[in-house]
């Protein structure tokens, strides 16, 4: 059977679901009182931190696929204008999984990389992981910073090692 | 690069908040990691980038830094676009190798900018960080 054209590389495919891997890791590692820890200096508190994670493929993915990725369920509500980011542990879970595997499907079957400003879709992609990886350093200072317990650096690293 | 031109000698001493890891720690280790890792599938090239991983004093000198970031990543870019094969490299492939560089730079530069914040330092701009993603 032919293998379907796509605009994505395999590397990227592959360290998408590496990076996918890593977030669903920590975020299993996280329990109900760590997600308000804060990063220090006033900055997000780590569920703010994961809805940057989560929610920023979806900004950027709707400008290339609006079909797909448009209904994907968004991680805050908006109350007196302000947007309160989700701290359920179990739909954050869900809906970060169903956003990564979404994003990956539309960038692999996308035709054309529509409006996004990125170079191309491996750019978009890899823009997303370094963008997550950002966020993943300040969440580890957070919950540092609050004395919680930090998850293992092999979480973190080992899986870029494993494939 | 860009992050590397907003700093001065003194903001390399800001530490990362409850860690006790400085600015210049965080680069120092940023350039390590390419250097080991790169010296698996090339290592007369990648040997070649300075060692910082014993955290020497003169490793705080922002020349000093911006110079090695800068072979670091000349010599990671010229090594895989002619590499035949990945060598010894615990990785996939070269391409999975780069693109875990550039995340655990990000994970650093996250941690180095709340290092910053956190020593009342001015930031770089969002686009400074961002901006070069997106084509800008």
């Amino acid at each position: 059977m032919l293998k379907e054209k796509t605009m994505l590389s395999e590397s990227v495919k592959e360290a998408w679901q590496i990076n996918t891997r890593i977030n669903k890791s920590l975020l299993e590692h996280l329990t109900p009182e760590m997600v308000a820890a804060k990063t220090p200096g006033g900055g997000f508190s780590v569920a703010e931190h994961i809805l940057e994670i989560v929610g920023t493929p979806k900004y950027f993915g709707i400008k290339f696929d609006e079909a797909k990725l448009g209904p994907l369920p968004d991680l805050y509500e908006v109350k007196d204008e302000k947007y309160i980011a989700e701290t359920d542990l179990g739909r954050i879970c869900e809906v970060a999984q169903q956003t990564a595997d979404a994003v990956l499907e539309a960038a692999e079957t996308a035709e054309t990389k529509g409006d996004l400003p990125h170079a191309s879709l491996d750019v978009y992609l890899i823009h997303m992981m370094v963008h997550d990886a950002h966020h993943r350093g300040q969440l580890f200072l957070a919950l540092k910073n609050a004395g919680h317990e930090l998850p293992d650096d092999d979480l973190v690293w080992l899986p870029w090692k494993e494939g | 690069m860009n992050l590397l031109e907003h700093l001065n000698d003194e903001m390399l001493l800001a530490q990362t908040p409850g860690g006790a890891v400085s600015v210049a720690q965080h680069f120092a280790h940023m350039i390590d990691a390419v250097r080991f890792w790169g010296c698996y599938f090339d290592e007369a090239r990648f040997s070649a980038i300075p060692d910082l991983s014993g955290g020497a004093e003169e490793n705080r000198d922002i020349h000093k830094l911006r110079s090695s970031m800068e072979q670091r990543d000349t010599v990671a870019l010229e090594a895989s676009l002619i590499a035949t094969d990945k060598g010894g490299l615990p990785f996939d492939s070269i391409g999975t190798f780069l693109i875990h560089i550039v995340s655990h730079d990000a994970h650093h530069r996250g941690q180095i900018v709340l290092a910053l914040k956190t020593s009342v330092f001015d930031l770089p701009g969002d686009d400074a960080i961002w901006s070069p993603w997106r084509g800008g």
